[in-house]
């Protein structure tokens, strides 16, 4: 194998992993903090694309406008989990956390309906904006420069969420509750206010990953079925709730998914899987636990 | 006295259920046999969720790869009687190979770890076009001579219901079933009276692949098909939908919750296409009002012996 044609792959991959990363982020703040697997994340990253459809609609195709619709359909997708945790989560905190999964199950079965009668069984396409069509000529290889934007909206997310985590009182109290919740309650602190920062802040990243996804894929009612399992898988294989083990746990992912592709292609769909289950069975509290 | 009614009218009812064909057309019987086949898979996946406490996201593997063993036996070799079996019994092999790793978890964990194992034979199934079929599965599968006509499909489905759903009854009730409702009540109480909790949980992983095995061939015989949907997360998370609009605490809940999930959608596909929806609506509401379940919450209103707010007791 040319090393120049590795190269390009281990840039795909990276690229790859850093979107996963986007929804894992959310995904793991959720469950670092409330404890739960929030099923409807896949909803939510569904939901995100089409609202980027709709948006771009009243937009435009340019790149400006690309991007304002994509900072719009998160805040949108943000809205729509706050009002799912103030009306109907919030109700469930204090019984049992498979209550509160199911309860984001019925979600899931609620927004894929929803979405068909709101946007028809079509599947819908997102142009790619001019910025970021065409692609880099990399060691000697082509690469999309579309894989930028995963790549820089997944850098983003690692910058804000660590500034959120570690510079912000918000973030002091999240890692807190995360740790010992009763003990925060304990020395006065509402909890039930990190709970709702941390799901609306996973909701945002959800809508944002199916922002910047939708150039890439068909936006149907089923989209979010497939992925909210992988990027389940990369919250398992980074340790529930540890955000850098997940950014690890997505690179790798990206990673042995672009390589996957090149070396055993038939049962691609399967390696996730496997790595995910392998490092379960090894190290169940994932990659980082001693 | 109560006893003796309660038996009564389940003797009713199941006299009821035998006789149905000579009196329901060919549809309604169908949508019966489906509710059986459920109901049994449903029951499976209590034992677990409900008595054991672990959450078995990915219930539905067992269900696939038994009616997989037997649909690939059947049509490669043509012996009935070994398919049937080995459905079961490849059941067990992989409810045993997991559940020694998923044993070793607990709470999360081991739910995440049920979805990666589940969907790694899913994506397996799905892509070994040569040997599975693939995404089109197996359009017909050969059944025996003795089930030809749809009423006898019908008897198969609701017999193998009635036998097995009488197992798990003795099984629950059992001292091993009470073993695993302490383990899954308070699994390091149970630990500390040396009760050997892998053990414990593992046969009740074990026996509970194995009733999916047979609520596989059940399926089987119901849908003369099988294809990979079956072992999607989504088929698992129905069937979790089902129990928990039944109720989980209680034996009869996932019967019940069956059976009113599978009429409320064959009743409203007849009216709409958004049957996920009023299935969402179904479960968000369970959930938010009713989290025992029809059963819990009938059983909390009445005052029966088992109030349902005391979980078992």
């Amino acid at each position: 194998m040319d090393l120049s044609i590795v190269a390009s792959y281990l840039l795909i991959g990276i690229s790859r992993g850093m979107f996963y990363f986007v929804l894992a982020a959310g995904l793991t703040l959720i469950l670092g903090v409330l404890k739960i697997i929030n099923f409807a994340h896949g909803s939510l990253y569904m939901l995100g694309a089409f609202f980027m459809y709709t948006f771009i609609g009243i937009a435009g195709q340019g790149t400006g406008a690309f991007f304002l619709s994509a900072v719009m359909a998160a805040i949108t997708v943000g809205f729509i989990s706050f009002i799912i945790e103030q009306m109907l989560l919030k109700h469930l905190y204090g019984k049992e956390h498979l209550m509160q999964m199911l309860l984001t199950y019925s979600l899931v079965l609620i927004f894929g309906d929803s979405v068909e009668m709101i946007w028809g069984t079509d599947y819908y396409t997102v142009a790619m904006p001019k910025l970021l069509s065409g692609s880099y000529h990399i060691f000697g290889t082509y690469i999309s420069k579309f894989y930028l934007l995963f790549l820089i909206s997944g850098l983003l997310t690692v910058v804000l969420l660590w500034l959120y985590m570690y510079k912000t009182k918000l973030g002091k109290i999240a890692r807190a509750v995360a740790t010992n919740r009763s003990m925060v309650e304990a020395l006065g602190i509402n909890a039930d206010a990190t709970f709702m920062y941390a799901f609306v802040i996973g909701g945002v990243l959800a809508g944002l990953g199916g922002a910047i996804a939708s150039p890439a894929v068909n936006i149907t009612s089923q989209m979010g079925d497939s992925i909210i399992i992988k990027v389940f898988l990369v919250v398992i294989v980074g340790g529930l709730g540890n955000i850098w083990g997940s950014l690890i746990a997505a690179i790798i992912f990206g990673i042995s998914e672009s390589f996957g592709v090149l070396i055993f292609p038939r049962f691609e769909i399967a390696f996730p899987f496997a790595i995910a289950a392998i490092v379960l069975i090894l190290k169940p509290r994932g990659i980082l636990s001693k | 006295m109560k006893f003796n009614r309660k038996v009564y009218i389940l003797l009713i009812l199941i006299a009821a259920a035998l006789t149905a064909p000579l009196v329901l057309d060919s549809y309604s019987i169908l949508v019966l046999s489906e509710i059986f086949v459920t109901a049994l898979f449903a029951l499976s996946l209590n034992l677990v969720l409900g008595y054991g406490g672990m959450l078995q996201f990915h219930q539905a593997v067992f269900l696939g790869v038994s009616a997989y063993s037997y649909s690939l036996f059947v049509l490669h070799s043509g012996s009935f009687i070994i398919g049937i079996v080995l459905g079961p019994a490849v059941a067990v092999i992989f409810g045993t190979v997991m559940g020694v790793f998923l044993v070793r978890l607990s709470g999360i964990y081991f739910g995440m770890l049920t979805i990666a194992l589940g969907q790694l034979v899913w994506a397996v199934v799905f892509k070994w076009y040569s040997f599975t079929g693939g995404g089109n599965g197996i359009p017909s599968v050969p059944l025996p001579g003795f089930l030809s006509t749809s009423t006898e499909r019908y008897e198969a489905t609701l017999i193998i219901f009635l036998i097995s759903a009488f197992a798990l009854y003795k099984i629950v009730n059992s001292p091993f079933g009470l073993l695993l409702k302490a383990t899954g009540q308070n699994n390091t109480r149970a630990e500390s009276i040396s009760v050997n909790t892998k053990v414990v949980r593992l046969t009740g992983i074990v026996l509970s692949s194995f009733f999916a095995g047979i609520s596989g061939i059940s399926y089987v015989i119901y849908s003369q098909s099988v294809s990979p949907d079956i072992l999607y997360w989504k088929n698992s998370a129905e069937i979790l939908v089902a129990c928990l609009v039944g109720g989980i605490y209680t034996f009869a809940g996932p019967i019940v919750g069956s059976a009113v999930i599978i009429l409320i959608t064959t009743i409203a596909s007849q009216y709409m296409e958004y049957i996920a929806f009023v299935l969402g609506i179904i479960l968000l509401v369970s959930v938010l009002f009713m989290p025992d379940g029809i059963v819990g919450f009938i059983k909390k209103r009445i005052g029966d012996g088992i109030a349902a707010n005391k979980r078992y007791q």
